[in-house]
């Protein structure tokens, strides 16, 4: 087998290239699907992710991958690093990274960026900014739900 | 048309277009909800249940997503179903008070204090029943029979939403006096057959994935006329105790009764009559002055837990009461107050640590006060329950 067929060519949304080996960017079943269905040459178009989203996946899937006797990272370590990996992501990367991983069907991601929301919420504020979700209640179902919820408001 | 498919679907990805165009632009999500369905529950159903009171405050969408089934098919998909702890109050007039344990959010939550607090249920109008009455299986609470007046009628507490049923009816009218264990997923109810103490039904037993009650065959003993009986389901059999500290074992397995007590079974057998509990298969006991043993079954003798440090005196509580969260031991008693009417609850939660085979070691991880409530001075009687959500 020649060198450049090992390697395998990912295009983004926003039509960036990134030339990969083929064990770390098969860690996708997406792609995995994409490049058992022979009708793909090298190059594969992933038309809903971006760049910067893709460098990452890109990233996180050449730590995990287990190329050539490579793969001898302890688990305890790859742990760590996806720890650092999530920890300061920002929100809006960290839905696009669970959107991507969604799309690519890369498990372990899913389950790692989906574990980080969780994470890094655990107060309502927390909810209503981090998560940017809408406090939808009335101003009277509010103050209802403050005088039934008195155990999460008083300090 | 295509261009929407391909954007839709990671199994549509199979067969990539092989025009290049320019793509239309992606929305960026920055918000949670903006996240398809499916993938926001994913992210919620990692979330600890101990947050989901503090969750359904954030807005109406998480209050319908947290009592949502599908979330908790989710959490029990991604294998994420954890013990929840929940605490009756009971009151001489017929009155019951539930609680479930949660974390008030974190913004509120001092040095001090550990961020566990029990918040106040739903309660069902019931008759209040004995403790032994009461077994927690899977998400859900079972209340079964009658206190006072006999009842065949069995009430459920749904733990995932907060919501009480009826469950189909046992098939004999029991009154306080019976029991009811849980055993390999099952409910074995025995014994408060006032009506007709030879009843082939005296004991039953309920299947929840079928839902249906069957009998137990029996043997018509003294046993029946028992009315303190006490009841624990351990190793895969039913431990059937008499208030003279006899007891009987039914292994139904083999849909056998062993009457025959064993010296080292009857010492387990008599001390179910105050705090115990069953953690990860072991029984767990309080013995005296903060000490806990657990019961060898290798060696049948009870054995101290060991490294367990700061606990104040149990043994002169009212309540005491163990339970599994999370294969760790809680702890749960109360303080009684008279002078000032305050009924307070602690909880101390001990990690369980097996070393050298047949040495369990325990460690408290926090103690904490976990209920107070000031409005009442009435007596009550307390109990905790594990579900698992």
């Amino acid at each position: 087998m020649s060198k450049s067929e090992k390697k395998i060519v990912l295009k983004s949304l926003d039509n960036e290239a990134f030339e990969v080996e083929k064990a770390v960017a098969l860690q996708s079943q997406t792609i995995w699907v994409m490049c058992e269905d022979k009708c793909v040459g090298n190059e594969i178009p992933l038309e809903n992710v971006t760049g910067q989203i893709l460098a990452k996946v890109i990233d996180y899937c050449k730590k995990h991958a287990v190329v050539d006797g490579d793969g001898d990272e302890s688990s305890e370590e790859l742990k760590n690093w996806d720890t650092e990996f999530t920890k300061n992501m920002d929100q809006s990367t960290l839905f696009n990274m669970i959107l991507a991983a969604n799309y690519l069907n890369i498990k372990s991601l899913l389950n790692l960026t989906c574990q980080a929301v969780a994470d890094k919420t655990k107060t309502i504020d927390e909810f209503h900014t981090f998560l940017n979700i809408e406090n939808n209640f009335t101003p009277e179902e509010e103050a209802q739900i403050c005088q039934e919820n008195l155990w999460a408001f008083d300090d | 048309m295509s261009t929407k498919a391909r954007f839709s679907a990671a199994s549509n990805g199979a067969k990539p277009p092989r025009k290049k165009e320019k793509p239309s632009p992606v929305s960026k999500p920055t918000s949670l909800s903006s996240l398809p369905y499916e993938l926001l529950l994913n992210c919620i159903a990692r979330i600890s249940r101990l947050y989901y009171p503090t969750l359904s405050l954030v807005s109406k969408s998480f209050r319908s997503i947290v009592a949502s089934p599908e979330l908790y098919r989710t959490r029990s998909r991604l294998d994420r179903t954890e013990n929840c702890l929940y605490l009756c109050l009971r009151y001489p007039v017929n009155q019951q008070d539930w609680f479930t344990l949660c974390r008030k959010p974190d913004r509120t939550v001092t040095n001090e204090s550990s961020g566990y607090q029990f918040i106040p249920i739903p309660s069902p109008c019931l008759p209040v029943v004995r403790s032994s009455s009461i077994v927690a299986v899977d998400s859900k609470i079972y209340i079964t029979g009658g206190y006072e007046h006999s009842s065949s009628s069995v009430s459920v507490l749904d733990c995932r939403f907060n919501t009480w049923q009826e469950a189909p009816s046992m098939r004999v009218k029991r009154s306080g006096d019976s029991t009811a264990s849980l055993v390999d997923g099952k409910i074995y109810v025995a014994g408060g057959c006032e009506e007709d103490v030879s009843s082939s039904n005296w004991v039953e037993v309920f299947d929840p994935k079928t839902q249906t009650w069957e009998n137990v065959w029996t043997p018509e003993t003294d046993i029946r006329n028992d009315v303190a009986l006490r009841s624990m389901g351990l190793g895969g059999k039913l431990y059937v105790v008499t208030s003279g500290g006899e007891f009987v074992a039914y292994d139904p397995k083999e849909a056998r009764w062993n009457w025959k007590p064993i010296a080292t079974d009857m010492s387990m057998a008599a001390t179910i009559f105050f705090s115990y509990g069953v953690i990860g298969n072991v029984l767990f006991k309080l013995w005296n002055k903060g000490v806990f043993r657990w019961y060898d079954c290798k060696t049948s003798l009870w054995k101290i837990l060991k490294g367990i440090e700061g606990l104040p005196d149990l043994n002169v509580r009212k309540f005491c009461g163990i339970v599994d969260f999370g294969g760790k031991m809680a702890v749960l008693w109360d303080d009684d107050c008279f002078e000032d009417t305050v009924k307070t609850v602690w909880c101390a939660v001990i990690a369980l640590e097996r070393r050298n085979g047949d040495e369990i070691w325990g460690k408290v991880e926090w103690m904490d006060v976990v209920f107070r409530d000031h409005n009442s001075s009435r007596l009550y009687i307390a109990d905790v329950f594990s579900a698992s959500v």
